[in-house]
C-alpha cells in the first residue's frame, strides 16, 4: 500500500525528517507516536502534498507509484486521505455541499456519474452515524465556528464519505475529551476494512486504548528510532520519549 | 458639439413650472460654483475623468426607462414617468425633487438635476405595503459617433409605515460608448421600509454609469440596500443616507466582480443626524486583470447623536497581482456613547483553505472557484426576490469563472 524509503524533508530550509522509512500494507494500522517537533506533522503534510513543505530525496510509493511530484488533490483520487491536525475553517462554504463535490470528484475519477444533492443526502444520512454527528452540521459552513471536537469528528465523516485507501489521522486525538476520543475512535474503527489501512499518529498512547494498532513506531528527530507492537505505546507511556530513544540510540552505537 | 467639460447654461431644461426652473436654476449655479473635481479632491482621487470630461456627448431625449410592477396597483400608489407627475402630480412632487440642492457636493449630481429630461416617481401613500418589488429598468446602447449621454432620475417617496422593493437596473449595451449619469432621491416617511437593490451590468469597458443615490430616513425608517456591479467600465456609485429622525435603521452592501480595467468608485455616507440610529456598510471586491476598486466610507456622528450605532466594511479579493483596492473608512464623531466598528482587508485566497479542498480531491480551478465565489455570495445572500437572485448568484458565477481564467474582456 505505501512505502517510503529514506525520506528527507523540511520547512523553510530546516530538515526534519532525515531518512524516515515506513511499510504499510493494506488491511493494517500503523500508530507514529513521537514528541513535539519530532516530524509527525512534516510526514503528514508531505504524504498530503502540502506545497510549503520541501523534499529532498527519498521516495514514497502508494499504491505502487512514487507520489511525491503529483498534487495534493491527484493524490486524494488515488486515495490517500488526511485528517488534518488543525483542520481548516472554509468561510461561506457549506458543509453539505462540500462532502458533495469532494464525493463527485472522487465519483467522476471512477468513471462514475456525479450525485445530486438529493441522492447524496441519503448517503450523508448513513455516513453521519458513523461518529454520530448531528445533522444540523451539514447546513453550516465547513467547520466554521465548529468546536475543537467537531471539527475532528468533521475529518472523520469527511473520511467516511470518501473511502479512502489510506487515511492518516494527524492527532486526531488531541484536543477531545473522552467522549469524544471515544465517538472519534469508534468511528475509525468502523471503517477499518481489510483492504485499507491507516496510520495515526499521536503524541499520546490514549486512543490506542480504543483503536488497536498493528504496529507502533516511535519517532525521533525525523526517523523511526524504533517499531513494534502495541505493547510499545506502553512503554512509551511509562518510560517517555527520551528514555525510549536514547535506549535505542545506544544499541545502534554498539 | 461641445465637450462635457464645456457645458454651460445653454443645457439648463426649461420647464413650464417655475418652481422647477428655479431649481434648475439653483443647481447650474451651485455646478458652476463647484465646477468638475479634480484629482486633488479626496473623493476624485482615483478616478481618471479625462475620458468622460473630454467627450462629446448627445444628450438623449429623454431616457425612456422601462417600469414595471407586478403587483395590484390602487390605494393611491403612483409609478410613472417623471415628466408626467410633474405636469399632473406637480404638488407631489415640489419641495421635494432637488430638495438638498444647495448642499449637493457633486458635480455630477447638479449636472443630472438642470439636465434631466425624463425619470421614473414612485409615490406609496402613507400604510400601504407592496409586496411585490418595482421594476426600474434603465438601458443605454453604446456608439462610437456621438457616444449619448443619459441623465436618468428617480425619485421616490414613501408615506408613513409604507413598505416597498425597488430594483433599479442600468444595463449598458453595445460595444460603443455611453455615459450614464443617475440621480436617485428617496425619501422614507417615519416608520417606513425598503428594500433596494441596484445592479449594474455592462458588455462593453467604454461605459461609465455614475449613480448618486440620496436615501433621506425620518424616524424609525429602514433600509436594506444592495448594490451589484458587474464591472464594465468605469462605475462610480456615490451612497448617502441620512437618518432625518431617530430609531433609522440603513444597511448598505455592495459587491462587485471586476475584470480586465473594469473600475469600481464605491463612495458610502451614513449621516447620524438624530439619535439611536444605526448603520451598516459591508463592500466586497472580487478583482482580477488590472481592474481597480475604491471604497471611501463615511459615518459622521454630529453633537446630540447618542446611541449611534455603525459599522462600516470593506472587503477585497485579488486575483492577480495586477489589481488594486483601495479602501478608506472614515470617521467623524462629535457625541459620546456611540459605538462605531470600521474595518478592511485587502487579501488573496487563503493557501490553507486552498490545500484543505485540493487534499479532499478538488482541482485547483474548482478549489479557487468555490473559495472565491462563497465569498462574493455572502452579499447576494439577502437578496429578497428568488428569481433576481438566481440570475445573480449566475451572474457572478459567470463573473469568477471568467476572471480565474484570466479573460479580461
Amino acid at each position: 500500500m505505501l512505502t517510503i524509503r529514506g525520506l528527507y524533508a523540511g520547512i523553510n530550509g530546516r530538515e526534519i525528517l532525515k531518512g524516515f522509512q515506513l511499510e504499510v500494507k493494506a488491511g493494517e494500522v500503523h500508530a507514529i507516536m513521537g514528541p513535539n517537533g519530532s516530524g509527525k506533522s512534516t510526514l503528514a503534510k508531505v504524504l498530503a502534498g502540502d506545497e510549503h513543505y520541501e523534499v529532498k530525496k527519498g521516495d514514497v510509493l502508494f499504491q505502487g507509484k512514487n507520489i511525491l511530484g503529483l498534487e495534493p488533490e491527484d493524490r486524494a483520487l488515488m486515495g490517500l486521505f488526511l485528517a488534518f491536525q488543525y483542520p481548516v475553517e472554509i468561510p461561506g462554504v457549506n458543509n453539505a455541499s462540500f462532502l458533495r463535490m469532494a464525493y463527485n470528484a472522487k465519483r467522476v475519477h471512477e468513471g462514475k456519474p456525479e450525485v445530486d444533492p438529493l441522492e447524496f443526502d441519503e448517503i450523508l444520512k448513513e455516513r453521519l452515524k458513523v461518529v454520530e454527528m448531528n445533522p444540523d452540521f451539514k447546513n453550516r459552513a465547513v467547520n466554521q465556528g465548529f468546536s475543537g471536537g467537531e471539527k475532528k469528528r468533521n475529518e472523520i465523516v469527511q473520511m467516511a464519505v470518501l473511502e479512502p485507501k489510506l487515511a492518516i489521522l494527524d492527532e486526531t486525538d488531541s484536543g477531545l475529551d473522552i467522549d469524544a476520543l471515544r465517538i472519534v475512535a469508534e468511528g475509525v474503527n468502523r471503517l477499518r476494512r481489510p483492504d485499507n489501512a491507516i496510520i495515526l499518529i499521536t503524541h499520546y498512547q490514549r486512543i490506542l486504548n480504543y483503536i488497536t494498532p498493528d504496529f507502533v513506531h516511535v519517532l525521533f528527530d525525523g526517523r523511526i528510532v524504533r517499531s513494534g507492537g502495541k505493547e510499545l505505546a506502553l512503554e512509551l507511556e511509562k518510560k517517555g520519549y527520551e528514555a525510549v530513544a536514547a535506549y535505542e540510540d545506544a544499541s545502534r552505537d554498539k | 458639439m461641445k465637450t462635457l467639460r464645456e457645458i454651460n447654461k445653454e443645457e439648463i431644461q426649461n420647464e413650464s413650472a417655475g418652481w422647477l426652473n428655479n431649481l434648475r436654476q439653483k443647481a447650474y449655479e451651485r455646478f458652476a460654483s463647484l465646477g468638475f473635481p479634480t484629482n486633488r479632491l479626496e473623493a476624485w482621487k482615483y478616478i481618471n475623468l479625462e475620458p468622460i470630461l473630454g467627450s462629446a456627448f448627445l444628450a438623449e431625449e429623454g431616457s425612456a426607462p422601462s417600469l414595471s410592477f407586478a403587483g395590484a396597483a390602487g390605494q393611491g400608489f403612483l409609478l410613472c414617468d417623471l415628466g408626467k407627475a410633474l405636469r399632473e402630480r406637480e404638488t407631489l412632487l415640489k419641495g421635494v425633487l432637488g430638495a438638498s440642492c444647495a448642499a449637493e457636493e457633486n458635480p455630477f449630481a447638479l449636472v443630472n438635476t438642470f439636465s434631466f429630461r425624463g425619470g421614473v416617481f414612485v409615490y406609496v401613500p402613507d400604510h400601504v405595503t407592496l409586496e411585490a418589488p418595482i421594476h426600474l429598468s434603465f438601458t443605454g446602447e453604446g456608439r462610437e459617433a456621438e457616444p449619448p449621454v443619459f441623465y436618468p432620475r428617480i425619485l421616490v417617496v414613501a408615506g408613513k409605515c409604507a413598505r416597498i422593493k425597488i430594483i433599479a437596473d442600468f444595463i449598458g449595451r453595445g460595444q460603443g460608448k455611453f455615459f450614464s449619469n443617475a440621480v436617485a432621491e428617496i425619501h422614507l416617511g417615519e416608520g417606513a421600509c425598503l428594500d433596494f437593490l441596484q445592479v449594474q451590468r455592462s458588455e462593453s469597458d467604454a461605459n461609465i454609469l455614475f449613480s448618486t443615490n440620496r436615501f433621506y430616513l425620518k424616524e424609525y425608517a429602514s433600509m436594506n440596500a444592495i448594490s451589484f456591479t458587474q464591472g464594465g467600465g468605469v462605475t462610480r456609485n456615490e451612497t448617502s443616507v441620512e437618518f432625518e429622525g431617530q430609531g433609522g435603521f440603513a444597511s448598505l452592501k455592495g459587491l462587485g466582480v471586476l475584470r480586465g480595467q473594469s473600475q469600481v468608485f464605491s463612495h458610502v455616507a451614513a449621516r447620524h443626524r438624530a439619535p439611536h440610529c444605526t448603520s451598516r456598510q459591508f463592500y466586497k471586491m472580487v478583482l482580477s486583470g488590472r481592474a481597480k476598486s475604491e471604497f471611501n466610507s463615511l459615518v459622521a456622528v454630529p453633537k446630540g447623536s447618542q446611541k449611534s450605532d455603525s459599522n462600516q466594511m470593506s472587503r477585497n479579493l485579488l486575483l492577480s497581482d495586477t489589481a488594486e483596492a483601495f479602501a478608506r473608512p472614515q470617521l467623524r464623531i462629535d457625541t459620546d456613547d456611540v459605538q462605531c466598528v470600521h474595518g478592511a482587508t485587502v487579501g488573496q485566497l487563503e493557501k490553507d483553505e486552498l490545500f484543505y479542498l485540493r487534499s479532499r480531491g478538488f482541482s485547483k480551478e474548482l478549489a479557487r472557484f468555490v473559495m472565491t465565489y462563497a465569498f462574493a455570495q455572502e452579499v447576494l445572500e439577502e437578496v429578497g426576490e428568488p428569481a433576481l437572485k438566481a440570475a445573480l448568484e449566475k451572474l457572478t458565477e459567470e463573473e469568477i469563472r471568467l476572471s480565474l481564467r484570466g479573460v479580461t474582456k
